[in-house]
């Protein structure tokens, strides 16, 4: 895990999808879905890693609203 | 016997000019007075080659009208070659080789059917200039020059006064497309090939000898004459070599199924490698395809053996003759870390990449040189020489000159040769070029390949930068198309580069991990979700102007961030056509706005909704400056900007332009 100091909105991002992720089966794809996205959300200026349409995606299955998404996008990146 | 020898013996006799013309002239007038004849007959077929001939032989086309240009029109043409073409790469006798013919003939030639004659890659040559070579006194001439070596080729030319751009009359000489003879064996093979067809029926006397005299001139045992007169000879990485043309043809006149399973084991002849004959026979290409009309097997099978034995390396790269190669001192941390985990059994080659992939992971572009090119004390510290001691892993910023000769003096240490040079901003190689001069790069040579080696092809896209995140390396450029050795290259290249991003990991870079983690991460995310949805241009345009808003940066930072964003950001698909980053730069004047005092570096980001080709008119213009201001402008303005040089494009090598603006010719550009 990075150990850089993540922006609070990443922070609790992060630990929404780990939440999810509890809800399901560790075989489903659900499941893993959220903990990979749980996994990139732990690395500092994930977005400048990933394709933007990705972490749209991302944002997305996190129930970010769309009209949000840019705002976040921009603190993330 | 000499070729020169051998020509003139064919004659029965020798004539004078004059004699020589009185017979050309009363053997032409009596068949002039045929033709006559046959012109004022109805049924005289005036389209018949041989008729046609007969007008060749009068110095006429086909419309009658003359082939040649009057003396005011040649001389004007000749006067003209004479004063652009360059005087060394004159041969002597090279105003011997032009005949020019008239306008009214020039539609003519160029209308003449290409003769198919002999191999896809042999020079071609109209069916009209190969019959005024036999049928014309005035072109046998000429070809009886060729033959004998003094002169290099026939060239049919026009010459006419034009009006030049500014309205001063100018002359305008060219070479008919299609109508040079090339050489000896052109003509011959067109020859035989228009025999064939029968195209050249009913041939005087005179035309069957001058075909005759050619078909010996090229013939086989012409060319075993020559060769036991004329040993060849070449030089070849230093070593003199003498081989004899018969043996070489003997080596290559085989059945090709024969030939190429040969090459399956070493071939060639003896005294020679395989590399050397292969080169050998290139370098003397001109007298097996040009000169002489060898059989189409050995041809062909020369081809093939110069295609596939690699023999690009010879001659080139021999030795090191770099004078600033003692002066090149390498910090004692670099370069422990240069050579740190290369493996102990490395060829040449595994070392050579090993230390390039690691050169480029250590160490970064200084941006600060880019912008102030080396003025204001800007990055000026890489101009000198002895800077380079103070490069380490830690004090990494280092640009091409440090970059190329860091690599040069690690590669003799293993013993290898290599040759640097340097190019302006066209790419144009510099001669006797100062350190610190334009764009520096090398190339070395290991066993039989020349590889390139250029660490900061593009400021922005650098091997610098592709190599931190274990991306493909493009500065590195294997000199061959021989598939066997690009493979054995593309191997090693591969096998070096990730014996150190393994290296890296097991070391725990902070940056290689990451980016790993993150990799595995989003595979993970796109196996279990499936599409994803295309965000608009303009949404995604939006989005990155409002991170400058709030980024806080200043000075190139802010060109490297936007360079970051822009490629996390916008993808393949709208590069080129609808999104583009450019860096900018802009001077920044004293209060009396007399002297430079600093630079700025900038960035223009361009948007269109369609193709910045197709619909330029929409084209959107965002200028950034470098406190992260921006200024949305169209391209009309940018334009004056530019013009004005107010903003002049740091182009560098490869970095892109802004579209749909138009650069001046004296636009600054700055290397990198």
């Amino acid at each position: 895990m990075d150990n850089q100091e993540l922006p609070q909105i990443q922070v609790e991002l992060r630990d929404k999808a780990l939440a999810l992720a509890k809800n399901y089966d560790e075989t489903s794809n659900e499941f893993k879905k959220y903990n990979a996205i749980a996994k990139i959300l732990s690395e500092s200026n994930c977005f400048s890693y990933i394709p933007m349409e990705r972490a749209y995606a991302m944002l997305r299955d996190l129930g970010v609203e769309e009209d949000k998404f840019g705002e976040v996008y921009g603190k993330l990146v | 016997m000499s070729l020169k020898s051998f020509i003139k013996s064919k004659f029965a006799k020798e004539t004078s000019p004059a004699e020589a013309q009185d017979s050309a002239s009363e053997e032409q007038t009596n068949e002039w007075d045929s033709l006559t004849e046959i012109a004022q007959n109805p049924e005289a077929d005036t389209n018949s080659p041989s008729y046609q001939r007969r007008l060749r032989e009068k110095g006429l086309n086909s419309k009658g009208n003359s082939i040649f240009a009057d003396e005011r029109i040649t001389k004007m043409g000749m006067d003209d070659l004479n004063q652009y073409l360059v005087p060394q790469d004159r041969i002597p006798n090279w105003q011997e080789q032009f005949i020019f013919v008239s306008d009214e003939d020039f539609e003519e030639l160029h209308a003449s059917p290409v003769v198919e004659a002999g191999f896809k890659t042999d020079k071609k040559i109209n069916e009209e200039t190969v019959i005024r070579a036999i049928s014309n006194e005035v072109f046998f001439d000429k070809v009886q020059m060729l033959l004998e070596g003094e002169i290099n080729m026939v060239s049919q030319m026009t010459s006419r006064e034009i009006e030049g751009f500014d309205g001063v009359p100018e002359v305008d000489t060219v070479s008919v497309t299609n109508s040079s003879i090339d050489s000896p064996a052109q003509l011959m093979r067109s020859l035989d090939k228009l025999q064939q067809d029968g195209k050249l029926e009913d041939l005087t006397e005179t035309e069957a000898k001058r075909i005759q005299i050619i078909r010996e001139a090229t013939s086989l045992e012409a060319f075993w004459n020559y060769c036991e007169d004329n040993p060849l000879a070449d030089k070849l990485d230093g070593k003199d070599v003498q081989l004899n043309g018969n043996d070489i043809l003997d080596f290559f006149n085989k059945n090709p199924d024969v030939f190429l399973a040969a090459l399956n084991e070493k071939s060639t002849i003896d005294g020679v490698s395989e590399a050397e004959l292969a080169k050998f026979v290139e370098d003397h290409s001109d007298l097996f395809n040009n000169r002489f009309c060898l059989p189409d097997v050995a041809r062909n099978n020369m081809s093939e053996y110069c295609r596939v034995i690699n023999h690009d390396f010879i001659n080139k790269v021999m030795e090191t003759n770099e004078p600033l190669l003692e002066k090149t001192k390498i910090s004692p941390e670099l370069h422990s870390a240069l050579t740190e985990g290369m493996p102990e059994d490395a060829t040449n080659l595994d070392k050579a990449l090993f230390t390039y992939i690691k050169l480029c992971k250590l160490l970064s572009y200084d941006g600060r040189y880019m912008a102030g090119y080396g003025e204001d004390n800007l990055g000026a510290v890489h101009n000198d020489i002895s800077y380079i001691e103070q490069i380490t892993p830690e004090n990494n910023r280092a640009v091409c000159y440090e970059l190329t000769m860091i690599l040069g003096k690690m590669l003799s240490e293993y013993g290898i040769n290599f040759e640097v040079s340097h190019f302006d901003s066209s790419g144009r190689k510099l001669k006797d070029a100062e350190y610190g001069s334009g764009h520096a790069n090398l190339r070395f040579r290991c066993d039989d390949m020349i590889v390139g080696a250029d660490t900061v092809k593009e400021v922005y896209r650098s091997d610098l930068t592709a190599a931190k995140v274990n991306a493909p390396l493009s500065g590195l450029k294997l000199m061959t198309d021989n598939e066997e050795t690009r493979a054995r290259f593309d191997e090693s290249y591969q096998k070096m580069y990730d014996l150190i991003n393994q290296q890296e990991t097991e070391a725990g870079s902070p940056e290689a991990e990451k980016q790993k983690r993150i990799t595995e991460a989003l595979n993970e995310y796109a196996e279990s979700n499936g599409g994803f949805e295309k965000i608009s241009l303009q949404e995604k345009k939006q989005t990155l102007l409002n991170i400058l808003k709030h980024n806080g940066l200043t000075d190139i930072d802010v060109s490297v961030r936007l360079y970051q964003l822009f490629s996390a950001m916008f993808s393949k698909e709208y590069d080129m056509q609808q999104a583009n980053i450019s860096v900018v730069r802009r001077d920044i004047y004293d209060d009396e706005g007399e002297n430079v005092i600093d630079v700025a570096v900038e960035t223009v980001l361009s948007f269109n909704d369609t193709s910045f080709y197709a619909n330029p008119e929409n084209t959107e213009h965002f200028y950034v400056t470098n406190e992260s201001e921006v200024y949305e402008t169209k391209s009309g303005e940018l334009q004056e900007v530019f013009d004005d040089e107010q903003l002049t494009i740091v182009s560098g090598m490869h970095l892109r332009p802004v579209p749909n603006i138009n650069f001046p010719s004296s636009v600054n550009s700055r290397n990198a």
